[in-house]
C-alpha cells in the first residue's frame, strides 16, 4: 500500500491513533483521487474527528500515531517534524473546523485571520497583496462588502458567516486536500444549505478533494462522490455514495441507513434504531467491533475482525464492506434477497 | 470597529470613573471624620484649655457641618492646598512630594519585574509540559506563601551579609553619594541624566533587594493567574484552526493564545500595580527606604489628619486612575468590550 501513484492525493493506510492506552483508531485506510469528494460517516466517538486531527499532526496532547501513514501528494507527512508539518498544513492540506462560533480567534480582525494563513505560505507577500487577496478570498465564499468586513471581528458576524471566513481561511492557499470537520452541524438549516453549496462550488473550481467528515447521512448524499462508514476507530465500509445509500453492504451501515429520516423514504415505513450504545473504546470485543449489537452476529464474527470482504454491484464500482456477511447483507437489502442481482 | 463606539466607550469609562472617584473622596472623609480623635487637641497639646481649643476647633472649621468640610477640603484639594501636617506644621503636599519619589520608584521597579516575571515564566511553562512548568508552579505556590518583609530580610541577610554582592539596608543611595540633581525623582532616571554612571550603579544596586522582595508576591499571584488562564485558552477550537494554517506553535501561544489569556492578567496587574504604588510599608522599613509608608504610619499613630486624607484621597484617585486605564487597554485587547453596554469581565 505505499506505492502513491498521481491519482491518489490524498491516502490514508492502517493509521493508528491512542490516546494514552486507549486505541481510538485502530488501523483506518482512505484514499482520495484529485477532486473527490469522500464522506467519512459514523456516530460521536467514533472516531471521526480525531481522524481529522491526526492527519493534520494536531493531535491534541497525549494523542499520538502509533503506526500507518499519512501521505498527501505522494509524500508521507507522518514522518515529519512540527515545524515541517507547518509547512504543508494551511497549504497542501487544510482544515475547515467544527463550530464556526469557536473557530474564529474572536479578539483578531477577519482580514489577519484570513491574511495569516496567506502570509505564512507566501513569504514576502506584500500588505497590499494580502488585502486584494483576502477581499477576493471573502467575496468567493459570499460575503458582501469584503473590504468593509475584512476590518471587523468574529463577533460581528453570523454563523454561516463566519464559516463562509473560515473555508476562506481553508483555501487560501489552493490546497490539494481540504478536511471539512462536522462543517454544517452548528447551522440551521438554510444556512447548511448555503454553506454546503458554497464549499461544492468552490471545490469545484479549483478542483480540491475533500474528506467531508460528518454524522449527517443527508449532506453526505447530497455533496460525496463516496462514503467511508466508520464505527469503533475503523472504516467498516466503503461505497460509492449512491450505491451505499442503495445498497448498504455492512450490518451497521444498513442499520444506520434504517434508523433515518432521509427524503423520498416513505412516512408510514417506521424508522428503526439501533440496540445498545457503541463499545468503549477501552474494552472492545477481540473480532468485529459491531458483533455486540449485530443482528445478523455469529459465533465466527467475535473470533477476529473481518477481512474486507469486496462486494461488487452490477454494473457499479468495486466496493468492500468489512463483515463476513457482506455478501448476504448486499443481497438481501430490504427484504429484496437477491433482487437484481447480476441483471 | 468604528470610531463612534470608541469614543462612546471612552466617555462611559470617563464618566464611571469621576463618580467612582467622587463616592470614594466622600466616604474616606467621611470616615475619617468620624473615628475617635481630635485635631484640635494635637494641635494645641494636652495643656490647653477647653476656651482655646473650642476658639481652635472653630478656627479650623471643625465645627461646620460635615458637608461642608467636605467641600471646602476638596475645594483646596483641588487648587493644590493639601493641608498641613497637625504634628510637624510641614505642608502635607510638600511631605508627600518629597516622600512619593522614592515609592514609586521602588513600586514601578518591582511591578515590571513582577509583570514581565509573570509573563515569561507563564508563557514558558505552558508551551512545554516539562521541568520549568513544574519550577515555576511550585515557585509562586511558595512565593504566595512567603512574607514579603521576611523575603527583604532573607535577600538582605543573603546578598548583603554572607555574599556580600548587595549594600545593606541604607535606603536609596550610598552615604557617601549625593543624590543626582532632581529631575524625575527616580534616581536611578536622574543619575543616567545627570551621566553619573557610579550613583547610577549604586541606585540600581540599592533598588535590586527591595525590588525583588516587593516583586515576589505579585509575580506569584500573576504567574498563577496567567498560567491557568493560558492553559485553558490553549484548548480553544481557534488554537487548533491557527495551527491548521500552518502557523508555528510559538507563534500561535504567543499570538494567539496569550492575546486570548491576557484580560483577567491585565485588569489584576492594574490592581497589583495600585498596591504596589499605595502600600509597601513594611518594605520600605526593612530596607529604610525613605518612601512614603513611614510618614503614613507615623500619620495614623498620630491622628495626623491632613496626611493621612490626603493619603487615602491619593489612593483613590491612584486606583480609580488605573482602573480607568485598565479599562481603556482592556478595550484594545478585547474587541468586544468595545460593543456599547459590554461589561468589562475577565
Amino acid at each position: 500500500m505505499t506505492g502513491t501513484t498521481p491519482e491518489r492525493v490524498f491516502a490514508v493506510d492502517g493509521l493508528r491513533v491512542s490516546y494514552g492506552d486507549t486505541e481510538i483508531l485502530r488501523g483506518v485506510d482512505l484514499m482520495l483521487a484529485p477532486g473527490e469528494k469522500v464522506g467519512v460517516v459514523g456516530e460521536s466517538g467514533s472516531g471521526k474527528s480525531t481522524l481529522a486531527l491526526a492527519v493534520l499532526g494536531l493531535l491534541g496532547a497525549g494523542g499520538r500515531i502509533t503506526s500507518g501513514r499519512v501521505s498527501v501528494l505522494g509524500r508521507d507527512v507522518t514522518g515529519l517534524s512540527d515545524r515541517e508539518l507547518d509547512r504543508v498544513r494551511g497549504r497542501d492540506l487544510s482544515l475547515v473546523f467544527q463550530d464556526p462560533l469557536t473557530s474564529l480567534d474572536p479578539v483578531k480582525t477577519i482580514g489577519s485571520q484570513i491574511g495569516e494563513a496567506l502570509r505564512r505560505h507566501n513569504r514576502g507577500m506584500s500588505k497590499r497583496d494580502v488585502a486584494k487577496r483576502s477581499v477576493e478570498l471573502l467575496s468567493s465564499v459570499g460575503v458582501s462588502a469584503p473590504e468593509r468586513r475584512l476590518a471587523q471581528y468574529p463577533h460581528e458576524f453570523s454563523g454561516g458567516m463566519r464559516q463562509r471566513v473560515l473555508i476562506a481561511i481553508a483555501i487560501a492557499n489552493d490546497p490539494a486536500v481540504l478536511i471539512a470537520d462536522e462543517p454544517t452541524t452548528a447551522l440551521d438549516v438554510t444556512t447548511q444549505a448555503q454553506v454546503m453549496e458554497v464549499l461544492e462550488d468552490l471545490v469545484a473550481s479549483r478542483g480540491i478533494s475533500v474528506v467531508l467528515i460528518t454524522h449527517d447521512l443527508g449532506v453526505v448524499a447530497e455533496f460525496c462522490d463516496r462514503v467511508c462508514v466508520m464505527y469503533a476507530g475503523r472504516i467498516v465500509e466503503s461505497a460509492g455514495a449512491a450505491e451505499l445509500f442503495d445498497r448498504p453492504a455492512h450490518p451497521y451501515s444498513r442499520a444506520l441507513l434504517a434508523s433515518l429520516a432521509l427524503p423520498g423514504r416513505s412516512r408510514s415505513e417506521p424508522l428503526e434504531w439501533i440496540p445498545g450504545a457503541p463499545p468503549a473504546m477501552t474494552s472492545l470485543p477481540p473480532g468485529c467491533a459491531f458483533a455486540p449489537r449485530c443482528a445478523m452476529a455469529e459465533p465466527r464474527c467475535a473470533e477476529a475482525i473481518p477481512e474486507p470482504e469486496a462486494v461488487f454491484a452490477a454494473g457499479g464500482s468495486p466496493r468492500w464492506a468489512e463483515c463476513l456477511r457482506a455478501g448476504e447483507v448486499y443481497d438481501t437489502h430490504n427484504g429484496r434477497v437477491g433482487a437484481d442481482h447480476g441483471a | 470597529m468604528s470610531a463612534v463606539p470608541t469614543l462612546r466607550y471612552l466617555l462611559g469609562r470617563a464618566f464611571g470613573a469621576l463618580v467612582t472617584l467622587v463616592l470614594a473622596s466622600a466616604l474616606s472623609f467621611a470616615i475619617l471624620r468620624v473615628v475617635p480623635g481630635d485635631p484640635a487637641r494635637l494641635i494645641a497639646g494636652p495643656l490647653a484649655t477647653p476656651e482655646a481649643l473650642a476658639a481652635l476647633r472653630d478656627e479650623l472649621g471643625l465645627n461646620d457641618g460635615i458637608a461642608a468640610q467636605y467641600v471646602s477640603y476638596i475645594g483646596g484639594f483641588l487648587s493644590g492646598d493639601w493641608g498641613y501636617s497637625f504634628a510637624s506644621g510641614a505642608d502635607v503636599s510638600s511631605v508627600l512630594a518629597q516622600r512619593l519619589p522614592a515609592t514609586l520608584e521602588l513600586a514601578l521597579v518591582a511591578f515590571v519585574i513582577a509583570v514581565v516575571g509573570a509573563v515569561v515564566c507563564a508563557l514558558l511553562a505552558t508551551y512545554r509540559r516539562g521541568w520549568f512548568g513544574t519550577a515555576s508552579k511550585s515557585l509562586s505556590l511558595l512565593g504566595l506563601g512567603f512574607p514579603p518583609f521576611w523575603l527583604g530580610l532573607v535577600l538582605l541577610l543573603v546578598f548583603s551579609s554572607w555574599l556580600g554582592v548587595s549594600p545593606g539596608p541604607s535606603g536609596r543611595l550610598s552615604s557617601y553619594l549625593t543624590a543626582p540633581p532632581q529631575i524625575t525623582g527616580f534616581y536611578t532616571v536622574d543619575s543616567l541624566l545627570a551621566g553619573d554612571v557610579v550613583a547610577f550603579s549604586d541606585a540600581v544596586a540599592h533598588l535590586a533587594l527591595p525590588a525583588l522582595a516587593l516583586a515576589m508576591l505579585p509575580w506569584a499571584f500573576l504567574t498563577r493567574l496567567l498560567t491557568a488562564n493560558l492553559a485553558e485558552t490553549a484548548t480553544s477550537p481557534y488554537v487548533v484552526v491557527v495551527r491548521s494554517k500552518g502557523v508555528g506553535r510559538w507563534s500561535t501561544h504567543v499570538r494567539h493564545v496569550l492575546h486570548n489569556a491576557a484580560l483577567p492578567t491585565i485588569t489584576s496587574s492594574g490592581l497589583v500595580f495600585a498596591t504596589l504604588i499605595t502600600g509597601s510599608v513594611l518594605i520600605e522599613q526593612v530596607f529604610d527606604w525613605p518612601g512614603v509608608g513611614e510618614v503614613l504610619v507615623g500619620g495614623i499613630q498620630r491622628q495626623d489628619f491632613a496626611i493621612v486624607q490626603a493619603f487615602v484621597l491619593l489612593s483613590a484617585v491612584v486606583f480609580i486612575g488605573i482602573n480607568f486605564v485598565v479599562d481603556i487597554v482592556n478595550g484594545f485587547v478585547d474587541p468586544r468590550l468595545r460593543v456599547v453596554g459590554a461589561r468589562s469581565q475577565p
